[in-house]
């Protein structure tokens, strides 16, 4: 059994957490609040020491007409985010708010359409009728299969005729794409839980090598 | 009591008895010696061969480690098992995270890492430390890291690192491998692959991995390790050609695995037995 108080803080922490399992109790209410309360304070004080302090007061405070003069853009538009909690400059907020949809959306959109959009595009109605039975089969597939899917999603028109029958099959494909994504977090649920048994037989209680 | 009524009376089974029975199964395998392997899928071998491509270009690597203490269950084996690769190796690696909560572990990795291989910092490998606004950053490093990377983790300034001088921009990264518990995989695509066009490696939870899947298919995404199976088959890889000695924690876990989804897989027979056969009988059935 470890010696180390840090493993045997965390045993008790994890033990306390797995109570819950039994049923909802005072001590796993506690460990949350522990929990959140660490995460947020550990978060702030990244931010503090790696983000606030050295990209922008430190070169500010060093040089305030330097090369990062440009930081006061910033500092600007912190405050004016800022306004949305005093009532009466509230709107000026708006105006942070416009410049920052602007610079992501401007990043984002060009960016989305050409991974996100044109390559997959490219990648689902590229079949490779020169490749094996299996890759035919699979590229085809592929494609009627997200066909089908998208016409699920076609309310404009009743689902009748030959678009009921796609969006039939739209259905089928999108619940085989929900079990598959199920499936898949059943496994990493199932390896977390190993990941800390692994931790009480092993670091803590020392019963396995 | 007739198979109906057994069944109807599992099908109300109270849910603690579940738990108890998956904690028994998880716990079993690791008190007997047996071990199982995991034979390696089409999507760990793509990982393999492009960490192994990117190594033989002899340009350094860029590692965006992007796991907390949360997943560091299924992530950690495969970070550990990439890091015994690249630097048994000798190749020079240059690591980033983009949330907080990785800084810490990684930083302990590393120190393990260096004592084990006796690297040097600063000459084989690199921590940038945590960078805030991923989606500018990533994009940015695209064409200067220097620009968004005033200091690494340690405050040594970027210019003064021998191996940041190889290594200005993406453009000088052999691939960049994308450890993550996220979506930030999907982000790289966006914002480096396609504007840039390097290579991509991605190690990623179970539960993410069916997200990355089109982007592999496209080859948008080179090789793909997803969750802890694929960790322990990749461990299997490294054991096999002898850059590991022995298999890490992710083929431990893979008899736990096994098992607990055996029980999983029952009790979802059981219950829709009960259920299908309750509802032939009528309301005396069991109910869902």
């Amino acid at each position: 059994m470890s010696g180390d108080p840090y493993i045997w803080i965390a045993a008790l922490l994890t033990l306390g957490v797995f109570s819950f399992l039994v049923e909802d109790n005072p001590v796993f209410c506690a460990i949350e609040h522990l929990l959140v309360g660490l995460s947020t304070g550990y978060m702030f004080c990244v931010y503090w020491h790696r983000v606030f302090v050295p990209e922008l007061v430190k070169p500010l405070w060093e040089s305030p007409l330097g090369a990062e003069a440009h930081l006061w853009v910033v500092v600007a538009i912190c405050l004016l985010w800022s306004c949305k909690y005093i009532e009466r400059v509230k709107d000026l907020a708006k105006i942070a708010l416009a410049f920052w949809l602007a610079v992501d959306l401007g990043l984002a959109i060009p960016t989305e359409m050409d991974a996100g959009v044109i390559a997959q595009v490219m990648g689902t109605i590229d079949v490779r009728f020169d490749g094996t039975p299996v890759e035919v089969v699979g590229d085809l597939v592929l494609l009627f299969g997200t066909v089908a899917a998208l016409t699920y999603f076609i309310f404009s028109k009743a689902h009748r005729g030959v678009l009921g029958a796609s969006a039939k099959v739209g259905t089928w494909v999108i619940m085989i794409g929900f079990g598959a994504s199920f499936s898949y977090t059943i496994l990493s649920r199932i390896y977390l839980l190993i990941g800390r048994v692994l931790f009480l037989l092993r670091d803590w209680l020392g019963v396995v090598g | 009591m007739n198979a109906r009524t057994l069944l109807a009376r599992l099908s109300r089974l109270d849910r603690r008895a579940v738990f108890a029975a998956i904690a028994v199964v998880v716990v079993l395998p690791f008190l007997s010696p047996f071990e199982l392997r995991a034979k390696p899928s089409p999507e760990t071998l793509a990982f393999d061969a492009a960490v192994e491509k990117a190594i033989a270009s002899g340009k350094p690597l860029l590692v965006d480690v992007d796991f907390g203490p949360q997943t560091m269950a299924e992530m950690e084996p495969m970070l550990l098992a990439l890091l015994d690769r690249v630097f048994a190796a000798k190749c020079k690696v240059v690591f980033v995270t983009f949330i907080t909560e990785a800084s810490s572990p990684l930083r302990r990795y590393l120190e393990k890492m260096e004592a084990k291989h006796g690297l040097v910092y600063g000459e084989d490998y690199v921590f940038l430390g945590y960078a805030s606004a991923y989606a500018y950053t990533m994009y940015g490093m695209g064409t200067s890291i220097g620009a968004y990377f005033h200091a690494d983790d340690r405050g040594t300034k970027i210019a003064e690192l021998p191996l940041m001088r190889r290594v200005k921009s993406l453009k000088d990264v052999s691939a960049v491998v994308n450890i993550a518990a996220n979506s930030f995989p999907r982000f790289w695509v966006q914002y480096g692959v396609a504007p840039f066009g390097f290579d991509l490696i991605v190690g990623a939870t179970a539960v993410n991995a069916t997200d990355y899947y089109p982007y592999l298919q496209t080859g948008q995404i080179k090789g793909l390790l997803a969750g802890g199976r694929a960790a322990a088959e990749y461990e299997g890889l490294l054991v096999d050609r002898g850059i590991l000695p022995k298999a890490g924690d992710a083929t431990r876990g893979l008899g736990s695995q096994s098992l607990a989804l055996a029980v999983i897989l029952a009790f979802i027979a059981i219950g829709n037995a009960a259920y299908f056969l309750g509802r032939r009988g009528g309301a005396k059935g069991a109910k869902p």
